[in-house]
């Protein structure tokens, strides 16, 4: 099993979409798969049709009441389960703070279940907090989706910055360009002209194109709903085909 | 169509663990996921129909007919079946699926979105894999049964438009062993986490359409409504013996099961569909040519002469292919026992082991296809069918079979004791082969009269002799190992092979063999030991010679 979270200390950097489009692109494989919702947003699972509400809520999950496997909803793809956000997850932080060897507090949630899937994505909040510090832990795959502007790629830096000083070494970086537009210069310059110290940045990019927007309103994975030749599918895809590889 | 393939998500917990499927599924923790149910529609009913009037009472999605051919695979041995589950690939449009089940619960187990293959390590890794691997092992799978149709599948939706249950309306197209067609079928399929929804849709078929929910898993009903032969293991010898039954007949029996193996086997090997056909055929064989020892008390050697021969013939031409294929099999095994910076070195073998199976096998094959090997079948199917009527036969062939049980399960075994108590620490390893023949004789005596003896004690009494046969077998095996290597390479040299480190590799594969044999070797007396001491001895004693000597 691989944990992979997708994350970013900023928001609307289309951290959800990717979650959501590669979770099912890996079920669609045939793999098992889970995703773990943990914006108290709540965005992957409104896009799963799933009501933001578990029982327990953040306290009863962190603190190992509530049994992960009564809290799972199947979503409306095979293979593909949801781990649904909750409002109370806002306060995740205390529950993590307050619990024994807080660090692998997460992961210790997800051991009843983690033989039982080939790959759970955690949708994370942005922010740096003991909830990102958690999740640097648990994963297998740090997903990190920047968008192309000079601001971004310090955020870039100070991602690796802080898996150095915690020597979070095995987990693999996975950034990648999100939202790109190819008919702006900066991106075209930011993209084309990567200093040598951040070549682990991925060479599948995902446009910002009006059918990923969509999603908000179909509530559903991209590629479920789209025809497979159009640029921003085959673009997920390439993005999945290489995560694997690095994994 | 056939809907075999359940879209339901249903769960699947526990399957990382690698166990069989019955005791995994008693250690699942908490099952929260209710199973699918399948109803079986009567001639005259229309699937379509039954939809129509569920969603009067159901929010469902649309559904419109689509068609599907549905493929059920499983090993020529059943594995899979005789394991509690089934497998089913369904092609609807352009979408395929391969989805494993478990026949009590409808449960899936794995989903793959391929075609079956024919070997399971071709499927996509993943816990799926892992999974069907120890229950399938190196067995292919064949197609066993195949059904098409028509199938309209609907999502049962809450309020948010979310599916909260599936169903599936299916009506076949083939034709039912006797008259008319395939019952139809609805199935209602659970989505994780919605079980009230489920129980809703449970409640509203059972109001709105009166079906009877199926009385066996869909596999079942659906290889016996097709009038398939399926679900055991064509190798098994099981016959039951009556203990009155004529030690002639008896023994004709078993060589006459023993021919329908060989024969069961052939064309598996011809077909290079996978390993096992040559295994069960030279097991076979091995038995057939033990059965003889016995089958001498009823019957005039010369009567049978020209048949010992061509088995032995038989037993001789199917070793070397055996072998390789045996090399090939271990030859993950062979690598990992090197340090990893030597394991590419070690590749020029497996080719060089490929070519000689290759060739093995199609020596094999014109012996499979030869005049000599037909005409052996035909007259010796003809002689066992005879009867015991003929003037070559002796007085043993009209005694009860019991008498020939005792007599020859009673000579192996104290032949066996004899043999091994006498080893030591230097005695020379020929001894020790020869106590591994005695043990494989001794063995197949009990296997073709176990069903005389009761069960219970004779399962222990089994069991024992197993572990020292293993021990044995690994000693020499280990040895002739090692002597293959050994051959393999000055082959490999005489054919001008240039690859020096492949020998450096294959001579550390030499040491490290001939190190686990003296290991076997040590391990020796401990087993024997335990074979021969007084508990197992008693059980023996009690099992075979007591009755015996009470006689």
């Amino acid at each position: 099993m691989k944990i992979l979270a997708t994350y970013n200390i900023k928001g609307g950097v289309g951290k959800t979409a990717t979650t959501v489009n590669l979770a099912y692109l890996a079920a669609q494989e045939g793999k098992r798969v889970l995703v773990w919702d943990l914006d108290p947003q709540g965005a992957a699972t409104f896009y799963f049709r799933v009501k933001p509400k578990i029982k327990g809520g953040a306290k009863g999950l962190v603190k190992g009441k509530s049994g992960v496997e009564n809290l799972l909803k199947g979503t409306d793809y095979e293979n593909l389960d949801l781990l649904p956000a909750d409002f109370s997850y806002r306060h995740m932080d205390l529950h993590i703070g307050d619990a024994k060897k807080p660090m692998e507090r997460l992961k210790k949630v997800l051991a009843s279940v983690k033989d039982d899937y080939d790959y759970i994505f955690l949708d994370c909040p942005p922010s740096i907090s003991l909830v990102s510090e958690n999740i640097f832990t648990a994963a297998d795959g740090l997903i990190v989706p920047i968008i192309p502007t000079t601001l971004s790629l310090r955020t870039l830096d100070q991602l690796m910055a802080f898996r150095k000083k915690h020597k979070l070494h095995k987990t693999a970086m996975l950034p990648f360009f999100s939202m790109t537009d190819r008919r702006r210069k900066l991106h075209r310059d930011i993209m084309d002209g990567l200093p040598d110290e951040l070549d682990m940045v991925l060479k599948a990019h995902i446009p910002n194109c009006s059918d990923v927007e969509l999603m908000g309103l179909k509530r559903a994975p991209l590629p479920s709903y789209t025809q497979k030749n159009k640029s921003a599918v085959r673009a997920y895809k390439a993005l999945w085909q290489e995560i694997k590889k690095k994994l | 169509m056939i809907m075999l393939l359940h879209l339901g998500e249903v769960s699947w917990r526990g399957l990382g663990r690698r166990v069989s499927l019955g005791s995994r599924r008693n250690g699942w923790a908490v099952s929260i996921n209710q199973q699918a149910v399948e109803f079986l529609i009567p001639a005259d009913g229309r699937p379509e129909q039954i939809l129509k009037n569920l969603s009067d009472v159901l929010t469902l999605s649309d559904f419109s007919p689509q068609a599907f051919d549905a493929v059920f695979s499983d090993t020529a041995d059943w594995r899979l079946y005789r394991a509690g589950g089934y497998m089913v690939t369904r092609k609807a449009g352009r979408k395929i699926e391969t989805v494993w089940r478990d026949r009590s619960d409808g449960t899936e187990l794995a989903r793959w979105a391929v075609n079956c293959p024919r070997f399971v390590w071709e499927l996509p890794k993943g816990l799926g894999r892992d999974a069907l691997e120890p229950v399938v092992a190196m067995r292919a799978l064949l197609p066993m049964a195949e059904v098409s149709g028509t199938a309209w599948r609907a999502a049962m939706l809450n309020a948010d438009v979310k599916t909260v249950a599936r169903l599936e309306a299916v009506a076949f197209s083939d034709k039912l062993n006797g008259d008319g067609f395939l019952p139809g079928r609805l199935r209602l399929l659970p989505v994780r986490g919605y079980d009230k929804e489920f129980g809703q849709a449970l409640a509203a078929i059972k109001k709105k359409t009166g079906l009877k929910p199926l009385e066996s898993d869909p596999a079942t009903v659906l290889f016996e409504a097709l009038g398939l032969d399926f679900g055991s293991d064509p190798n098994k010898i099981s016959i039951e013996f009556d203990l009155s039954m004529e030690a002639g007949v008896a023994m004709k029996t078993v060589l006459l099961r023993l021919l329908e193996i060989i024969e069961g086997n052939t064309q598996g090997i011809i077909d290079d569909v996978d390993t096992e056909f040559l295994h069960e055929f030279r097991v076979a064989v091995r038995r057939s040519r033990s059965a003889l020892v016995p089958f001498k008390d009823c019957f005039a050697p010369k009567s049978f002469k020209r048949f010992s021969d061509d088995l032995a013939w038989l037993g001789r031409d199917t070793g070397d292919p055996r072998d390789l294929d045996v090399w090939l099999l271990k030859f993950p095994d062979y690598k990992a026992m090197l340090p990893d910076e030597v394991k590419p070195q070690l590749d020029p073998l497996e080719g060089f082991l490929k070519k000689k199976r290759n060739a093995a096998y199609a020596q094999l094959r014109r012996d499979l296809k030869s005049k000599r090997y037909h005409e052996f079948l035909r007259d010796w199917r003809a002689f066992l069918a005879s009867g015991v009527s003929s003037d070559d036969e002796r007085p043993m062939a009209r005694k009860p079979v019991m008498a020939l049980a005792d007599k020859w399960i009673g000579k192996f075994y104290k032949r066996l004791i004899k043999e091994g108590s006498v080893i030591g620490s230097e005695t020379p390893a020929e001894a020790l082969h020869e106590l591994r023949k005695t043990c494989k004789k001794f063995r197949y005596q009990i296997d073709f009269f176990g069903s005389l003896y009761p069960k219970e004690k004779f399962k222990v009494a089994a069991k024992e002799l197993k572990r020292l046969q293993e021990n044995l077998g690994d000693f020499q095996d280990l040895e002739v190992q090692a002597d293959s290597l050994r051959g393999f390479a000055s082959e490999m040299i005489e054919k001008g092979g240039k690859e020096g480190e492949v020998y450096l590799a294959m001579g550390m594969l030499v040491s490290d063999l001939l190190q686990r044999q003296a290991e076997a070797r040590a391990e020796f007396s401990e087993r024997f030991d335990r074979f021969a001491g007084q508990e197992n001895r008693a059980l023996f004693t009690e099992l075979f010679i007591e009755r015996n000597v009470q006689k």
